[in-house]
């Protein structure tokens, strides 16, 4: 049975793709915002908008109860997560089973499952998937030294609940491992709410790549592809492409029948990512999976032509997938990278304000992802990602150079953002190359730029200018009896008046 | 007949000159002399698009976006990635002396860099802290940012505990140097 009507658990310019989504399926949309959103686009956008609370995310967009009551007040029959917040909450999976709202993602044993660390590299050792030579959980700090004696260092301590990079700490001898572990597991607390941890060994020189896969409830599960993710700052992706200039298609057909096989033995349904880690050999390492859509699908959807949150959906509402692996085919290249309100000449400070003039990008092959407006507010509550970019091109050349045209086009006035660091790095010899592994970003110390050497004339002339004109208008002030009769003259004709608009057919 | 102006910018005195060659606007910018002695002239033309604050500007037929906002007194320009407060004077066409960069000075007082909850405070009252240690931890946006000691002293005041809120700006410590 095709869904109705879907509430969407999220904000930002996911909950705007996930409306876009069910509009093109015409499924009517429920947004729901905290007071700091209430202008939000996802409000504007949807069919209908529930007001969830206080800014802070406990009061809103974490509040499942809340979530569940507006889904069954409003009569929605599904709700979709996006990403982050509940998105692969079990508790939250279970609730809406329990009140009889379908959760558009895995099922709640799956996400148990895959959403802790150490039972999901079992599994994947299980199925023949190699994974880093990792220890099991433990709680003790304590028990870290004796674990970490079967491990070689560079050690990564990790939290067991984990994801988006957060709880993550790199051990490079004995000596720093109380300290690691210790910060690792508060932060794993304040975090996800759970301090138990894992220790892993470190790989080097490695690429992330990831595949996709989607699942439907007919045994169907179709892998589409590879997306290179290397480029990340603290853990955090930054860049991330489709394919991957290291995938040749023989690594291609391993990797996704891996994932295939793992998503088969999680009993997996829906959509859902499987990380791992690729060494210079080639070799490669399961990480983890990703039990919900990714930030970077929008890569795979422009080179697999396909619409995978919409895909999500139908195969949550018990559809079978209309695709074989045989009907897809990859074209071109696609690049995406996130733009953050985070200053990169500030140490990457968050910056917040608000945004008085935004405009994005277009143009051939450009896809942007974004919840920006005039005046909106940037506040500290929520992560920082304002936008994402995405640029197709018949090969990676012609994509990097699209990317390039679209963030100069980019322009984005009260906060601060890394458009200039992505520039940077997209334009640095070894990205051009693709000569790319996770620690691009430590190992390529990225300086501001000098900005540009005319930039002082320009802004001196223009506030001169300014001053000029405002000068001049003084003068003419009460003096210009020519230019007040006419213009009185063109007002008894009904022309255009400057500012009013009057005459002209509007549409909103 | 041009009109000259001064204009501060960071720490660059830039003089410029306006003039009107048959309805079209030129000017001639550079340093003091550079004006006095006209050396080059560019065709300049600004105009504001749509309501928003955005503006463009001709020179010699290249064109430039910028935003422009109209302070009490000046304006705030923004220009590729940075933001410039500039408040130009009229000239008279007498040289100057540059006005003189204000040397900085490091304030014994730690301010909230950007809004958050701080999670955690590091030291107490009367502490001695070195230069870069780190004082509180502020979370915001999902991450904690350190707060480190611009200068090595003794903890005089402390404005915050942990979980209390900061907006940016806020006074949250006071080092007394030793």
């Amino acid at each position: 049975m095709p869904f109705k009507k879907v509430l969407v658990a999220n904000r930002g310019e996911i909950a705007i793709r996930i409306i876009r989504a069910l509009k093109d399926l015409g499924i009517k949309s429920v947004a729901v915002y905290s007071d700091v959103d209430r202008l939000a686009r996802h409000v504007r956008y949807a069919d209908e908008a529930f007001l969830l609370g206080n800014a802070p995310v406990h009061d809103s967009y974490l509040n499942i109860e809340k979530i569940i009551k507006i889904a069954l007040d409003s009569g929605a029959d599904a709700i979709h997560p996006g990403y982050g917040f509940l998105s692969e909450n079990a508790n939250f999976a279970q609730k809406c089973a329990d009140a009889g709202v379908v959760f558009i993602g895995p099922s709640v044993d799956s996400i148990n499952l895959l959403g802790n660390k150490a039972n999901a590299r079992e599994l994947a050792k299980s199925v023949d998937i190699p994974v880093i030579s990792g220890t099991r959980d433990f709680v003790e700090l304590e028990d870290a030294f004796s674990l970490a004696e079967g491990l070689s260092y560079p050690i990564a301590v990790k939290a067991s609940f984990g994801g988006g990079g957060r709880g993550i700490r790199f051990v490079n001898s004995k000596d720093q491992l109380a300290a690691a572990t210790a910060i690792a597991q508060k932060e794993a607390f304040a975090a996800f709410g759970n301090g138990t941890l894992y220790l892993e060994s470190q790989l080097r020189n490695v690429r992330h790549i990831e595949i996709q896969i989607i699942a439907d409830n007919f045994g169907n599960i179709i892998p589409l592809g590879e997306r290179e993710c290397s480029i990340q700052r603290r853990n955090q992706k930054l860049i991330e492409e489709c394919p991957s200039l290291v995938i040749s298609p023989e690594l291609r057909r391993t990797l996704s029948r891996a994932a295939v096989r793992l998503a088969r033995a999680a009993n997996y349904q829906n959509i859902g990512t499987v990380e791992f880690l690729v060494t210079p050999e080639k070799n490669f390492f399961f990480l983890e999976m990703n039990t919900r859509l990714q930030v970077e699908h929008p890569v795979t959807e422009f080179t697999m032509g396909v619409d995978l949150v919409k895909d999500q959906i139908s195969v949550a509402s018990n559809e079978e997938l209309s695709y074989d692996e045989g009907d897809l085919l990859s074209r071109g290249w696609a690049i995406e990278c996130r733009v953050v309100s985070e200053d990169p000449f500030m140490n990457f400070k968050p910056s917040i304000g608000r945004v008085v003039f935004a405009r994005e990008p277009a143009g051939p092959g450009i896809r942007v992802e974004s919840a920006l407006y005039d005046g909106v507010e940037i506040t500290a509550y929520y992560d920082s990602l304002l936008a994402k970019v995405t640029a197709w091109g018949p090969d990676r050349e012609n994509a990097r150079l699209r990317l390039q045209r679209a963030l100069k086009e980019f322009k984005v006035v009260g906060v601060a953002t890394n458009i200039p660091y992505l520039q940077q790095i997209l334009d640095s010899p070894d990205f051009i190359l693709g000569n790319v592994d996770t620690s691009f970003l430590d190992s390529h110390k990225l300086t501001p730029l000098e900005p540009d050497g005319n930039a002082h004339s320009i802004v001196a002339i223009a506030a001169g200018l300014m001053k000029h004109e405002e000068r001049s208008q003084k003068r003419s002030k009460n003096s210009n009896e020519m230019n007040q009769r006419s213009s009185k003259w063109r007002d008894a004709q009904g022309a255009f008046k400057e500012r009013s608009m009057g005459r002209w057919i509007r549409n909103i | 007949m041009d009109k000259k102006y001064l204009i501060q910018l960071n720490e660059d005195l830039i003089a410029l000159a306006i003039r009107d060659e048959q309805g079209a606007l030129e000017a001639c910018v550079g340093t003091e002399i550079d004006v006095l002695e006209n050396k080059s002239w560019q065709k300049i033309k600004l105009e504001p698009v749509g309501l928003s604050g955005l503006y463009l500007l001709f020179l010699d037929n290249v064109p430039y976006e910028l935003h422009i906002e109209k302070l009490a007194s000046g304006y705030e320009i923004v220009f590729g990635r940075e933001t410039f407060k500039v408040d130009p004077i009229t000239w008279n066409g007498n040289l100057t002396d540059k006005p003189l960069k204000e040397v900085g000075t490091v304030e014994p007082i730690v301010r909230a860099p950007m809004s958050g909850i701080v999670s955690e405070v590091r030291v107490k009252l009367g502490d001695f802290v070195q230069l870069g240690q780190v004082l509180v931890i502020l979370e915001s946006m999902k991450m904690n940012n350190e707060i480190v000691a611009p200068i090595s002293g003794n903890i005089s005041d402390i404005k915050v505990i942990p979980d209390s809120r900061v907006d940016e700006g806020d006074i949250i410590f006071v080092i007394s140097e030793v």
